[in-house]
C-alpha cells in the first residue's frame, strides 16, 4: 500500500504529462533516468548535458526520470515507443526492468543503449555507455593501497569495506574492481578483513550505523577502508569523529564538493572522477547516430558481456583524485571550482593558488 | 477498608487508601486485563540483550551503549511527534522528508562564506518545520482529506524540495561547531552525575507534592512502599545509565535531550488541556465535539508537532552524519519512526499510547540495528528481522486488546 | 410557577420536510416533562432545536422569562442547558473525571490540570447523586457499565450547574436494575430544582418519573397530560392516532 501509492500517482501524473507533449511526428530519441535520489547527477548533470547535445543536432528528443519506481519507467518505455521513438537511453533501476523494457523495445524495432548501468538479464541492449566501472573499483584499490603506504601503517592492515547498494549491477562492478587489488592482500595476511558490508541504496545513515558497529565489533581498531562513494566515505569520517577516533585513510568516488573537501583535509585518500559531460555527450552521439541510421562502428571502444551477450561497448576512462591533482582534473574541467571547495574551515586547506584565483570575499 | 463502609458507599470506599500489596495485585489483574503498558517491551529488550551478547560479547560494552544512544537520537525525536498524530487516530507519512528539509535548510543556511548563525538558522529549520505542519493540519481540515493522503503529497513534495534545495553539490558537509555538538557532545563525568541526581531528585519532589496535594483534599494516594519503590527504580535506572556511559565518552548530551524532551510531551500529553483534548479527540470525535472542543484546532496542532519534531530529528540525524545529501529523509527514516512509536504500544487506532512508547519502541529497533550490525549481518537479513519485530510488536497489541475486550477494558 | 424554559410556536423544516410545526412546549423547574411520540414524531428535532445544533426556523424560545437566541452549543451551554444523548458522548479511552470534566477541565500553572480539584469535585457530584456503583473515578468509561455510563452522563450535566437537562432515551439500552438507578436519578435531578426533559418510548419507564407528559406527532404537538391524571392507554392513543390541527401536505 505504502509502495503503490506514490506510484499510482506519479504515473497518473506521468500520463497527463505524456498527453500534454504530444506525439512527436518524426523519429525522437527518448531518455530514461532512474531517479534523483541515488545521485544528484542524473538531474542535475546528465538531463543538461543530453538536451545540450541533442539541441547542438537538431534532433527530436525527451527526458523523463522514473523517480526510483520500475514500474514506472516501463510506462514510460511504453509512452516513449508510442511517441515514435527510435532510439532509447536506458539508465534501468534493476536489471529485471532493464530486461523487460529491452524486451518491449526489440519488438518494436527501437534500438536501446545502456547508458551507464548495464543490463544483465535478458539478451542485452544493442549498445553499452560507461565508465569502465571495474576499472573504477581498481582506481579505489589503488588508491587504497597508496595511502596505506603512504600513512606508514604496519602489517596487518585492518580494513573494513563499505559497499554499494546490493540492488546495483554497478556496486557490484566496482568492488569487483577493488578486490581485484585487495584480496590478494588479503590472503597474503598483510592485510586483514574487519568486515564487508552492503549499504542498501547507498543510505548515508545507514552506512553510519554499519560503520559504528564495524568499529565497535573491531574495538575501534581499524586502519582503512573502502567506501565506494563519496557519500559513504563522509559517513566513516563521521563515525570516526563521532568517536573522537583519528581519521584514516578512505577511497570515494563521485569528486563530490564534499568528497574534494575531505581530501584536501586529509579526512579522505581518493575519489573518482568521472567526467558526466564525456559520458553524456558519448552517448548522445551514439543515438543520434542511430537515429539518423549512420555507421556508430568507430566510436564502440569494446565489448561488455552482459551475462548472455557481447554488448559493443563505449567504455570511457575514469580519473583517479588524490590531493595532488585536484587542480588539473576536476577544477581545470570545470567540473568542480574552487569556491565551492574553498568554504569555511576547508579555505585552511587550499593550495595558495586556487586562493589567488577566488574573488577576496568568497574564502572568509 | 472495613466492610460497612464498602457496601454503604462502594464509590466513597474504593477511594480510601490502597495498601502496597492491593496496588501490587491491581497492577497483575489489570496486566491479565491485556493492559500490559510496558511490558512486552522491557522483555523484549532483554531477550534482544541476551541474543545479541552471546552472540558477539562487544553488545553490552559501555562503548556501544553510548552508540545506541546517539543511532537511537534521530528516530526517537521524530517518533515522539508521530505518538501525537498517532493518539489522534491520524498518520503523517511526510515526516522523513520534512526532517531533510528542515535540515537541509539549516546546512545550507550555515554554508560558509555567507553563513547564517546556529542561533537563526536551527530556529529557522525547526520553525519551518512547523509551518509544514500548520500547512498539512489545515489543508487536512479545511478540505476535510485523510491525513494519509494529503502526508503522502507531502511525501512526495518534500522530497522533491530536498532535491531542488541540496541541487548539483550532491553532498553538504556542515561546518557549525554548535550543529555538530547536537549530536556530538559528551558530558563531563561530574556533570553527568549532577544532571542523573538532580533528575532523580525532581522526580522524587514531583511525586512527594502529589502525594502530599491529594492527601490533604483527602483523595486516595498511592501506596508509600510503591512511590519509594518508583523513585528507587529510578534511582538505580539513572546510576547504571551515567556509571557505564562515563566509562565511555560520558552521557551523551543527546541522551539527556531525548530525556527532557520527553518529560516537555510527557507533560503536554498528560498534563495539559490540550493532551487531554487529543485523548479525547482520538477516543471519541464526536463526543470531543458535543464538550465544545475546537477538534479541527486540536489536529492542526498535532500536525505541527509531528513536523516540528520532525525538522529536529533532521537536525539530530545530520549533525551524526556531519553533511546532508540527496537521500536525506530517504532510507528507512519515516518507517522506523512511525513503527518506533506502534512498537512502543501506541495503537494505530487512536487515543490509546503514550509519548514514552516513542523512546522504548526507538531503543528496541535501535538495538536490533545495532546488535546485527555488529554481528556484520546482510541488510537483507536485517530487514527481514525489523519486520519481524514490528509483526511481533502489533501482534502483542492486539492479542492484548483482545484480551481487554473480552474483560471489558479497553 | 414560572416555567424555565418556553417555546412558542416553534417551526423547523429540512428542505421538503416539515419536521416541527408551530409547536408550544415548555417546562419548569423541579419538573420533569416526558416528551413522547413515534419514530419521526420531531422528539429529537425539538431537543436539538433546543440545544442549538439545530437552531429553529421560526417561533420564540423564552428561557427564564427572557427571549433567547440558540445558535451554537455554546449558546445552550451558556444559558445552563445540558443534553443526555443518547449515543452517550463519552470519550471510551478517557477515565470517569476526565469525562465530566471534558471541555471544561480546571487547570493551575503552567497550563497543568488541576487533577486533585476534579476528581474531587467529581466524587462529590457522584456521590450528591448517590452514584455508588463506581469502583474508582480513575477508571476509563469503558469498563463501566451502561448504567453507570448514563450516571457520568447525567452527572455531567448536574456538575455544570445546568438548570435544564434534556435526557435523550437513557434507559434504552439497559437491563432492569440499571434502568432503576437512571429513573431514580432523573427523579433526584427534579428534587434538586433542575428542570428536566426526558424522551422515552418506554412508557412505564416515563410514568414512573414524569410530572408531565407532552405527545409530539408528526411534528406537531397533539396532546399535553398531567402524568398522574391519565393512564397509559389515553398516551399511547395520542402518540399513535392523536388530532393534528393541520394535516401535513395541505396548505394552510
Amino acid at each position: 500500500m505504502l509502495k503503490a501509492l506514490p506510484r499510482i500517482l506519479i504515473f497518473s501524473l506521468m500520463l497527463v504529462f505524456t498527453v500534454a507533449a504530444n506525439a512527436q511526428s518524426e523519429g525522437l530519441i527518448a531518455v530514461l533516468l532512474p531517479d534523483s535520489a541515488s545521485s544528484a547527477r542524473w538531474e542535475a548533470d546528465d538531463r543538461r548535458f543530453f538536451a545540450q547535445a541533442f539541441e547542438a543536432a537538431g534532433v527530436n528528443y525527451s527526458i523523463v526520470n522514473a523517480e526510483g519506481d520500475a514500474t514506472v519507467q516501463i510506462s514510460q518505455a511504453e509512452q516513449a515507443i508510442t511517441n515514435g521513438a527510435k532510439v532509447i537511453l536506458l539508465v534501468n533501476l534493476d536489471s529485471g526492468s532493464g530486461a523487460a523494457i529491452i524486451a518491449l523495445a526489440r519488438e518494436a524495432g527501437v534500438a536501446v543503449i545502456d547508458y551507464d548501468r548495464l543490463t544483465i538479464e535478458g539478451e542485452g541492449a544493442d549498445y553499452y555507455v560507461s565508465f569502465d566501472n571495474e576499472a573504477v573499483g581498481r582506481l579505489q584499490g589503488e588508491g587504497l593501497v597508496a595511502a596505506v603506504e603512504a600513512a606508514g601503517i604496519p602489517s596487518p592492515v585492518r580494513v573494513a569495506v563499505l559497499n554499494g547498494s546490493p540492488t546495483d549491477n554497478n556496486a557490484t562492478l566496482f568492488k569487483n574492481g577493488y578486490d581485484s587489488v585487495i584480496n590478494p592482500l588479503f590472503e597474503s595476511g598483510e592485510w586483514v578483513e574487519v568486515d564487508d558490508q552492503s549499504v542498501p541504496g547507498w543510505d548515508n545513515q545507514q552506512a553510519l550505523v554499519i560503520f559504528e558497529q564495524m568499529l565497535t565489533a573491531a574495538g575501534g581498531e581499524i586502519d582503512a577502508a573502502i567506501a565506494a562513494n563519496d557519500g559513504l566515505a563522509g559517513a566513516v569520517a563521521a563515525a570516526l569523529a563521532n568517536q573522537g577516533l583519528p581519521y584514516i585513510p578512505v577511497t570515494g568516488q563521485d569528486a563530490t564538493v564534499a568528497g574534494i573537501q575531505r581530501i584536501l583535509a586529509g579526512q579522505q585518500s581518493m575519489t573518482v572522477y568521472k567526467a558526466i559531460k564525456a559520458e553524456a555527450e558519448a552517448a548522445a552521439a551514439l543515438a543520434i547516430g542511430l537515429l539518423r541510421g549512420e555507421d556508430v562502428s568507430g566510436l564502440v571502444t569494446g565489448v561488455v558481456n552482459n551475462g548472455t551477450n557481447d554488448i559493443p561497448s563505449v567504455l570511457l576512462v575514469p580519473v583517479s583524485v588524490t590531493i595532488d591533482n585536484i587542480a588539473e582534473t576536476v577544477i581545470a574541467d570545470g567540473f568542480r571550482t574552487w569556491e565551492e571547495i574553498c568554504v569555511g574551515e576547508f579555505a585552511a586547506f587550499c593550495p595558495e593558488e586556487a586562493l589567488m584565483t577566488m574573488t577576496p570575499e568568497a574564502g572568509s | 477498608m472495613s466492610a460497612e463502609l464498602k457496601s454503604e458507599n462502594a464509590l466513597l470506599a474504593s477511594q480510601s487508601q490502597q495498601s502496597a500489596g492491593e496496588y501490587i495485585r491491581a497492577y497483575l489483574q489489570r496486566v491479565r486485563q491485556g493492559d500490559i503498558g510496558a511490558l512486552p517491551i522491557i522483555i523484549g529488550l532483554v531477550i534482544i540483550a541476551i541474543i545479541f551478547q552471546s552472540a558477539n560479547q562487544n553488545f553490552l560494552t559501555p562503548r556501544n551503549f553510548v552508540s545506541l544512544i546517539l543511532q537511537m537520537a534521530g528516530i526517537t525525536t521524530i517518533a515522539y511527534g508521530v505518538v501525537f498524530v498517532l493518539l489522534l487516530g491520524e498518520i503523517d507519512l511526510s515526516i522523513g522528508y520534512v526532517s531533510a528539509v528542515a535540515s537541509v535548510t539549516i546546512a545550507l543556511l550555515l554554508r560558509p562564506p555567507a553563513a547564517i548563525p546556529w542561533f537563526v538558522a536551527i530556529p529557522l529549520g525547526i520553525g519551518l518545520g512547523v509551518l509544514i505542519g500548520l500547512l498539512h493540519g489545515s489543508i487536512i481540515t479545511l478540505f476535510q482529506l485523510p491525513s494519509f493522503v494529503v502526508t503522502l503529497a507531502g511525501l512526495l513534495a518534500w522530497n522533491g524540495v530536498v532535491l531542488i534545495l541540496i541541487g548539483g553539490a550532491g553532498t553538504v558537509i556542515i561546518q557549525d561547531q554548535v550543529v555538530l555538538g547536537i549530536a556530538n557532545t559528551f558530558l563531563p563525568q561530574q556533570v553527568g552525575w549532577i544532571l542523573g541526581i538532580g533528575g532523580v531528585l525532581l522526580f522524587a519532589f514531583s511525586q512527594y507534592s502529589t502525594f502530599q496535594r491529594r492527601r490533604s483534599q483527602g483523595l486516595p494516594t498511592k501506596p508509600v512502599a510503591i512511590v519509594i519503590g518508583q523513585i528507587v527504580f529510578l534511582a538505580v535506572l539513572v546510576v547504571a545509565v551515567v556509571y557505564i556511559t562515563n566509562l565511555d565518552r560520558g552521557l551523551p548530551l543527546i541522551g539527556v535531550g531525548l530525556i527532557v524532551m520527553l518529560v516537555i510531551w510527557t507533560y503536554v500529553a498528560e498534563r495539559t488541556r490540550f493532551g487531554r483534548y487529543v485523548y479525547a479527540v482520538g477516543g471519541n470525535k464526536e463526543a470531543a465535539r458535543r464538550a465544545g472542543i475546537n477538534t479541527e484546532r486540536i489536529r492542526i496542532y498535532v500536525f505541527m508537532i509531528s513536523s516540528g519534531m520532525a525538522a529536529l530529528g533532521g537536525i539530530i540525524l545530520a549533525s551524526r552524519l556531519r553533511s546532508v545529501d540527496t537521500n536525506a529523509g530517504g532510507g528507512s527514516i519515516l518507517l522506523n519512526s512511525i513503527a518506533a512509536a506502534v512498537i512502543g504500544g501506541t495503537s494505530l487506532f487512536g487515543g490509546s499510547g503514550k509519548v514514552s512508547s516513542a523512546l522504548l519502541g526507538a531503543l528496541i529497533i535501535a538495538s536490533v540495528d545495532n546488535g546485527m550490525g555488529l554481528l556484520g549481518l546482510s541488510s537483507g537479513v536485517k530487514f527481514v528481522v525489523t519486520g519481524l519485530v514490528l509483526l511481533a510488536a502489533v501482534v502483542v497489541d492486539a492479542l492484548a486488546r483482545r484480551n481487554q475486550t473480552k474483560s471489558g477494558v479497553r | 410557577m414560572q416555567p424555565l424554559l418556553e417555546l412558542k410556536g416553534v417551526s423547523k423544516r429540512f428542505g421538503a420536510v416539515q419536521a416541527l410545526t408551530r409547536v408550544n412546549f415548555d417546562v419548569c423547574p423541579g419538573e420533569v416533562n416526558a416528551l413522547v411520540g413515534d419514530n419521526g414524531a420531531g422528539k429529537s428535532t425539538l431537543i436539538k432545536g433546543v440545544a442549538g445544533i439545530y437552531p429553529f426556523d421560526e417561533g420564540e424560545v423564552i428561557f427564564d422569562g427572557r427571549k433567547v437566541h440558540l445558535h451554537s452549543p455554546r449558546d445552550a451551554a451558556a444559558l445552563g442547558i445540558e443534553v443526555v444523548y443518547q449515543d452517550l458522548a463519552l470519550a471510551n479511552n478517557l477515565d470517569v473525571v476526565a469525562n465530566m470534566f471534558l471541555g471544561r477541565e480546571w487547570t493551575g500553572r503552567f497550563f497543568r490540570l488541576d487533577e486533585a480539584a476534579m476528581e474531587q469535585a467529581a466524587v462529590e457530584t457522584l456521590t450528591s447523586l448517590s452514584v455508588t456503583t463506581l469502583r474508582s473515578v480513575r477508571m476509563a468509561v469503558a469498563g463501566l457499565s451502561g448504567g453507570q455510563r448514563q450516571a457520568i452522563a447525567v452527572a455531567k450535566a448536574v456538575m455544570w450547574n445546568s438548570r435544564l437537562v434534556i435526557l435523550d432515551e437513557p434507559t434504552a439500552a439497559l437491563g432492569v436494575a440499571q434502568t432503576r438507578q437512571v429513573l431514580d436519578l432523573v427523579r433526584r435531578l427534579a428534587e434538586k430544582g433542575l428542570a428536566v426533559v426526558l424522551i422515552s418510548h418506554n412508557l412505564h419507564d416515563i410514568f414512573e418519573v414524569a410530572d408531565r407528559i407532552t405527545v409530539l406527532r408528526l411534528g406537531q404537538k397533539v396532546a399535553e397530560y398531567v402524568a398522574k391524571e391519565t393512564t397509559q392507554q389515553e398516551v399511547v392513543h395520542a402518540i399513535t392516532a392523536g388530532k393534528l390541527e393541520r394535516v401535513p401536505g395541505m396548505s394552510e
